[in-house]
């Protein structure tokens, strides 16, 4: 009897509360400016190495993860490395470079192609996915050096060198990779090497003229400390302080890896590396294993053996017992063989990388949206430039990949600009607010099909006046504040915008919050 | 005008809002990053608040059985750690860890313990203790030395003390209730006794071959068997049987025993779909110490085939287990030693001179790392091996799911299902190679 007093008490409190706050209170942002540099390049001792045993990873993933996540009912937390006005500061995880031209021609700085003779070491390599071994140059330089497979020719040499072209482009920070032609007797073994580099090479596509073709990835001085843990922070790197799993940049590679066709994206993809003088260095992160980009992991022969599993779901297989027909995918086209299994079409939402991957998992649209941006301005020549770092010598595959990646890029950002109201902030010009439709701007929607629903709110959440509608015919708009939120806004004032193409309202509005700085409307905070 | 690569919020950041964050000593604190000074709210949140709250202590058994006991104390077996769990109770160099344990350690019952780990190549070991009473506690070390000159190899030091209460004995035969060596004072019933239990095993496994191992190991152990504290969860083995018919109860019995066993296993990993052949026999011989009289030999063999069937992921594989002792003409065998019937995945609670589990499992790719399974097994013990009959044979059958890794079992979870109700199986962790066919009992 107590039991159950106890008990509806206790719902009628949970309905009460409920009750009470049933209505969305925006947040609210502090008045000063967004931060830009996350400063997490601070002097720190040398972090010891890290290694994420198989099956600790899978315990992890598949088991604990999962029962955590079904008793947390709390709501997928926001990315956590995003500044007021929702981008990504600089910090050890992203450094956008300026990204002209010349500059994707040019590619990131680095020491330039190895110079022979050249030592083999005996240390793993890490940043591509097989088959790759480590040396130092004669000037003592490090890069990892791999070879293409034998059956395609230049497939995953060029697809490293373009892979990590674009990546950096993108502001992630990753080895750069450039193309070489290297003979046997190039390599000689430092003490403590197994490898036989001779039988390597050999393992490759067939050598021109006596040399093979590698692809070299130059690595800066600095001590490698093993992979970035896919979740929780590094515990001896006073620097990192946003879990993992928060970080829109780690969020983002999922979106990243969609548009490239990279296979894989998991914690082996992320490899930390200590740069600098011990005591004085600090970690960086660096997205690696782009030689699985482009499709060329997911290459299918015809010498291949059928499906070994019955088709369909997991519940699909778990009622047939495994016996449901699989049919042997449609082998890949082999008359360019420099281009894998790379489509012109995409599932940008279906897309997943093989194993549960946490901070890809908890992508959520404002991230996704964030990521489409900063592949957007990758124009057809950004990606012609990146392609020529590939140095692949059949045009027909350089024409391919650049007819994926275009449609591709294209079918990502239309996928990603339409789970956000994707609004830009351009210029607050007195009692004007400028702003841009991003994926009318990039030319993914027309621009006369959008309507745009406008409410003025307190800070507190209160509705000021009636909701503004506007139906511009162009990609940017002016709008003009009315007088009583120019009044509200002397407390603190939120924009919120919800846009409806067609008739579809997209699934989460945009948010400008304003506030009276003396005499002129001040932007506090961003979110979409 | 607009530079390409840089949004308009940042330009517009760049230019209207000067001055920017100055260069600080450290990294800028995540909530200064956001510049949010009170985050959204919705009007579900607080009842989401409340029953999260309420949902609290399941999060942090379960947080605490991963970290602390279950992946962890699983994969101490062979000294690997969960990272976040190494940052909190490692030393810095990563040589020691010390891992605060509940649940696991002893059992089902509420217990406390503590796991300890060292290991620096190519030596390791490992200590466990847990702690659920005067009657439920364990302890246990183990301290390895592998090398790998020439060949894989593992000479291996443990020891082992538990306490167990509440145990079970029906009697001796498949059907205890109607075999004629259970004496039984009031009818046929289940003994309820607790058990202390001692052993050190000394061991060497060899690797001579890729699919093949050779184990060399001695024992001693040291069980003393008595009734219960709590003399309401059932009878006592005095109060069913006549003390005769349980040699071993009631004192001391210390036993030597010497094995030599070789396992031929021909697939290429233990994961889930593997194929191939496992053949395993040994031998051995115990002898008592110490006024103890037994003396006895133990042989027996596992066969097993794992065989494609229709796909090359799905797999067929019949297993038959068999175990044995032979008694010496005048010594007798305490109850405990007898050859009980772990293999079997129904109710392991039938013992006699020999034990017969015949099984067949079908296994099939699910998705990547995870497997099903659906399982029959039966299971006979018998006082010799003429009269093994296939009569009376007892059988459970059930569904399972196997998470294993590109080479090894990670964990197993199944419910089986037999004439005498239904039984829930649950492993963790990566199964011990070398040396473990000492631990099964």
């Amino acid at each position: 009897m107590r039991a159950r007093r106890t008990f509806s008490c206790l719902c009628l409190v949970l309905v009460a509360v409920g009750a009470a706050c049933a209505h969305y209170r925006p947040a609210r942002f502090a008045a000063h400016p967004p931060v830009t540099d996350a400063h997490d390049d601070g002097p720190i001792p040398i972090p010891r190495w890290r290694w994420i045993p198989e099956p600790v990873y899978l315990s992890e993933v598949y088991l604990h993860r999962p029962l955590r996540e079904t008793l947390d009912l709390s709501p997928r937390p926001e990315a956590a490395d995003v500044n007021s006005f929702d981008e990504v500061p600089r910090s050890t995880w992203y450094a956008p470079p300026a990204v002209d031209v010349g500059a994707m021609a040019r590619g990131p700085d680095s020491p330039g192609l190895p110079r022979a003779p050249f030592t083999v070491l005996a240390e793993p390599p890490f940043g591509f996915s097989s088959g790759a071994f480590l040396i130092s140059d004669s000037r003592g330089y490090r890069y990892e050096i791999a070879v293409d497979v034998q059956d395609r020719p230049e497939m995953r040499t060029a697809a490293a060198a373009i892979g990590a072209r674009l990546v950096w482009a993108l502001g992630i920070p990753t080895a750069p990779v450039s193309i070489i032609k290297v003979n046997a007797e190039d390599f000689w073994r430092s003490e403590g090497s197994t490898r036989e580099v001779a039988e390597i090479l050999k393992s490759g596509s067939p050598p021109v003229l006596g040399y093979y073709r590698v692809a070299a990835l130059s690595w800066p001085p600095g001590v490698l400390l093993g992979y970035a843990p896919e979740s929780g922070v590094r515990g001896d790197d006073p620097n990192d302080l946003i879990p993992h799993e928060n970080r829109r940049t780690l969020r983002a590679l999922k979106v990243f890896a969609s548009w490239m066709a990279l296979d894989g994206l998991g914690p082996a993809k992320t490899v930390d590396r200590y740069v600098g003088a011990p005591g004085e260095g600090h970690v960086v992160h660096y997205f690696v294993g782009l030689d699985e980009a482009l499709g060329t992991s997911a290459v299918v022969r015809t010498t291949d053996p059928p499906p070994g599993e019955g088709g369909g779901s997991p519940f699909v297989r778990l009622l047939t017992l495994g016996l449901a027909r699989n049919p042997a995918p449609a082998p890949t086209q082999i008359e360019v063989p420099a281009v894998g299994q790379l489509e012109n079409d995409l599932d940008p939402g279906g897309f997943a990388p093989p194993l549960p991957y946490e901070p890809a998992d908890r992508l959520q649209a404002a991230d996704g949206y964030w990521a489409a941006k900063r592949i957007a301005p990758l124009s057809p020549a950004h990606i012609a430039l990146a392609i020529d770092a590939g140095k692949i010598s059949d045009r027909r595959a350089q024409r391919t990949i650049q007819l994926a990646l275009e449609a591709r890029r294209k079918k990502v950002l239309a996928y990603w600009f339409d789970r956000v109201t994707p609004i830009e902030l351009l210029a607050v010009l007195g009692s004007k607010v400028a702003l841009r439709d991003e994926a009318v701007h990039w030319g993914l929607v027309p621009p006369d099909v959008t309507d745009y629903r406008i409410d003025f709110l307190t800070g507190g959440g209160e509705r000021i006046g009636a909701p503004i509608v506007l139906h511009p015919r162009a990609a940017s708009v002016v709008l003009t504040l009315p007088v009583a939120s120019i009044d509200a806004a002397r407390d603190y004032l939120v924009m919120q915008i919800t846009a409806r193409r067609g008739k579809r309202i997209l699934p989460r509005a945009f948010e400008l919050h304003l506030k009276m700085g003396g005499d002129k409307l001040v932007v506090l905070g961003i979110r979409h | 005008m607009l530079r390409r690569g840089l949004t308009p919020a940042a330009c517009l950041a760049a230019c209207l809002l000067v001055g920017g964050r100055a260069r600080a000593d450290g990294p800028v604190d995540p909530s200064e990053l956001s510049g949010i000074e009170r985050p959204a709210t919705r009007g579900s949140e607080p009842a989401t608040a409340v029953a999260n709250l309420m949902l609290w202590p399941f999060r942090l058994v379960v947080d605490l059985i991963f970290l602390a006991t279950g992946t962890a104390g699983g994969l101490l077996e062979n000294e690997q750690i969960v990272p976040r769990a190494r940052d909190f109770f490692f030393s810095r160099g990563g040589e020691l860890g010390v891992f605060p344990t509940v649940f696991l350690e002893t059992g089902l019952h509420p217990s406390i313990g503590v796991r300890l780990i060292a290991s620096v190549e190519p030596y390791a070991a490992t200590v466990r203790a847990g702690y659920g009473g005067p009657d439920d506690n364990v302890v246990e070390y183990r301290m390895r030395l592998s090398s790998r000159v020439g060949f894989p190899a593992v000479m291996s030091l443990e020891g082992y003390h538990d306490r167990r209460t509440g145990l079970g004995y029906l009697g001796v035969g498949q059907t205890p209730e109607t075999d004629p060596r259970n004496q039984f004072r009031n009818g046929p019933g289940v003994g309820v006794f607790r058990e202390r239990r001692e052993r050190i095993v000394a061991g060497f496994g060899l690797r001579p071959l890729a699919d093949v191992e050779v184990l060399l190991s001695s024992s001693l152990t040291q069980r003393y068997v008595d009734d219960p504290l709590d003399l309401e969860v059932g009878p006592t083995l005095p109060q069913v049987f006549f003390p005769s018919s349980i040699p071993g109860a009631f004192r001391t019995t210390r036993i030597v025993y010497s094995e030599v066993a070789l396992r031929i296993d021909s697939r290429i990993s233990r994961n889930g779909v593997a194929t191939g052949v496992l053949l395993e026999g040994y031998g051995g011989t115990a002898q008592g110490i110490l006024r103890e009289p037994s003396r006895f030999m133990r042989t027996g063999f596992q066969a097993a085939a794992f065989l494609p069937f229709i796909r090359r992921s799905t797999v067929l594989s019949p297993r038959i287990v068999m175990d044995g002792l032979i008694s010496s003409e005048d010594g007798e065998v305490p109850f405990r030693e007898l050859p009980g019937q772990p293999s079997f995945r129904g109710f392991d609670n039938r013992r006699d001179y020999v034990s017969a589990v015949a099984s067949l499992d079908y296994r099939w790719y699910l998705m990547r790392f995870l497997a099903a399974r659906l399982f029959v097994d039966v299971a006979r013990v018998s006082p010799s091996v003429s009269e093994l009959r296939l009569d009376n044979l007892r059988w459970a059958t059930g569904l399972g799911f196997d998470l294993h890794t590109s080479t090894s079992e990670l964990g197993r979870i199944a419910v089986a299902g037999s004439p005498e109700g239904f039984h829930f199986l649950f492993t963790l962790g990566v199964p011990a190679g070398f040396g473990d066919r000492q631990h099964r009992d």
